[in-house]
């Protein structure tokens, strides 16, 4: 049994590999979008301007209540009714991005809440502007206290990357299911590929959970 | 006479797509699911799309002066796919059956084949139609034609739906369904070439449920279908289309 695993493995890991490169990419093309669009999103939601705090929580929520999928089968098969028409990767990256920047901007704004309100006091009483006060002292705070559901959120999206093999991206999952198909060796390939996600994913937390004890909150 | 209008036709097309091949072949963009050998996979070998269906995608498309580009789409996807320009062909374990041309347009029957059954190893019932099914708790394939008449066959105790037919093998031979119906050439493939352990293919076995595979190309796409039509027949006539069914063991 562990001696035809082992040969199996060997025979696979190189088609898998050519996954494991688009399930990276991909993950990090959506990871900046998620990073960037979140953070948007949450200054507009403390931003103290009633009507743009009110449209991005509303966004925000539909964005967290609809599921992924729906979103990747928009982004792919509905938007070149609109005259867009992105390539499979294109569509997976953006919609996996947009996906998860409503839950990067919950954890934006939960980091930004979290900053002690005397803060904001001081750095009042002391004649900054809203704009100076935020980028100077309650964003490098509220980052630092938003680092660990961040990485969270980076993981789950690292396996959630493999929903865009239902618009066509061959990343890992869909690569190993095409195999598996072939070869009718489920439970080698299906092994296979829980080991190299843990594999990706583990140096990852290990990564975050070094940045959070460098800049942690209270360190 | 309308034989000989049509050969006429095919002729005339094939020219005209003959002087077209001359020129730099056009790019025929082709959608498969590769989870059904012998019909589409991925050899992982090659880490290349094999099988009877891609074979007929790249001989009909070269014929019709086309260059084929292969892309795996999974199923439920390849509609959606054509419609929304992603690809021009649908070349796949795909049949034709009415709900579905009423989205796409098919070219003629390219490869037609019916069910097979498959049972638990330690079961030696000579199975004949799927009304033998009595009493138990039979698997089928989502997607394939044989689930309606399947839950409409009386006294079956029940209907289990699976993605894939190695789930399908995998549960017959656990003994979680007492058998499993899937296209024939997929199942015998799966039971004869790759030797799965504690599964029966039931020999006597009559399939009654035929499926009929063609082509398909977006909805009111005629000129195409019109050439690769032409091309079908042509291939059908000097036995190439038999000799790339004949290699992968379908049909007939």
């Amino acid at each position: 049994m562990f001696e035809s695993f082992t040969s199996d493995a060997i025979e696979f890991a190189p088609v898998l590999m050519q996954g494991v490169l688009t399930t990276i990419a991909i993950t990090a093309a959506a990871l900046v979008i998620a990073t960037l669009l979140g953070m948007v999103w949450a200054l507009l939601r403390v931003s103290g301007i009633a009507p743009l705090s009110h449209a991005s929580r509303l966004l925000t929520n539909v964005l967290r209540g609809v599921p992924i999928i729906v979103i990747l089968f928009y982004m792919y098969f509905v938007m070149p009714a609109f005259g867009v028409s992105l390539t499979a990767f294109q569509a997976g990256a953006l919609g996996l991005g947009i996906a998860y920047s409503s839950y990067m901007a919950e954890v934006f704004r939960a980091g930004i809440d979290a900053v002690d309100p005397g803060q904001y006091e001081a750095a009042q009483s002391i004649g900054m502007s809203r704009m100076k006060l935020m980028r100077r002292v309650v964003l490098p705070q509220a980052l630092r206290i938003a680092l660990p559901p961040y990485g969270n959120n980076v993981v789950m999206m690292l396996k959630d990357s493999s929903q865009t093999s239902v618009i066509t991206v061959v990343e890992l999952s869909m690569q190993s299911k095409l195999i598996a198909a072939a070869t009718f060796k489920s439970a080698t390939i299906f092994t296979l590929v829980a080991l190299i996600y843990l594999l990706m994913s583990l140096p990852m937390m290990y990564g975050i959970g070094r940045l959070e004890r460098r800049f942690g909150k209270g360190k | 006479m309308l034989k000989k209008l049509n050969v006429l036709m095919a002729g005339v097309l094939c020219a005209a797509s003959m002087s077209i091949a001359h020129a730099d072949p056009a790019l025929l963009r082709v959608g498969a699911t590769p989870t059904a050998v012998p019909f589409n996979f991925l050899d992982p070998q090659t880490n290349t799309l094999r099988g009877a269906m891609i074979d007929i995608a790249d001989a009909v498309g070269k014929e019709a002066g086309y260059k084929t580009e292969i892309t795996p789409i999974p199923f439920a996807s390849l509609v959606p796919s054509l419609q929304t320009n992603k690809i021009d062909l649908i070349s796949s374990a795909f049949a034709k059956t009415p709900q579905r041309a009423q989205v796409v347009d098919f070219t003629q029957i390219v490869v037609e084949y019916g069910e097979g059954l498959i049972v638990p190893a330690d079961d030696k019932t000579d199975y004949k139609t799927l009304a033998d099914l009595k009493g138990k708790t039979v698997g089928v394939q989502i997607g394939t034609l044989y689930v309606d008449p399947l839950k409409a066959t009386p006294g079956v105790k029940e209907v289990k739906m699976y993605d894939t037919m190695a789930d399908l093998v995998r549960d017959v031979s656990l003994h979680r369904l007492d058998a499993a119906i899937g296209d024939g050439p997929v199942i015998a493939y799966q039971v004869h070439s790759q030797g799965a352990s504690g599964v029966r293919y039931v020999d006597s076995y009559k399939p009654s449920l035929p499926t009929n595979i063609a082509l398909a190309v977006r909805k009111g796409d005629d000129a195409r279908r019109a050439q690769l039509d032409a091309a079908i027949t042509k291939l059908k006539a000097n036995g190439t289309i038999d000799a790339i069914l004949k290699k992968w063991n379908v049909g007939h």
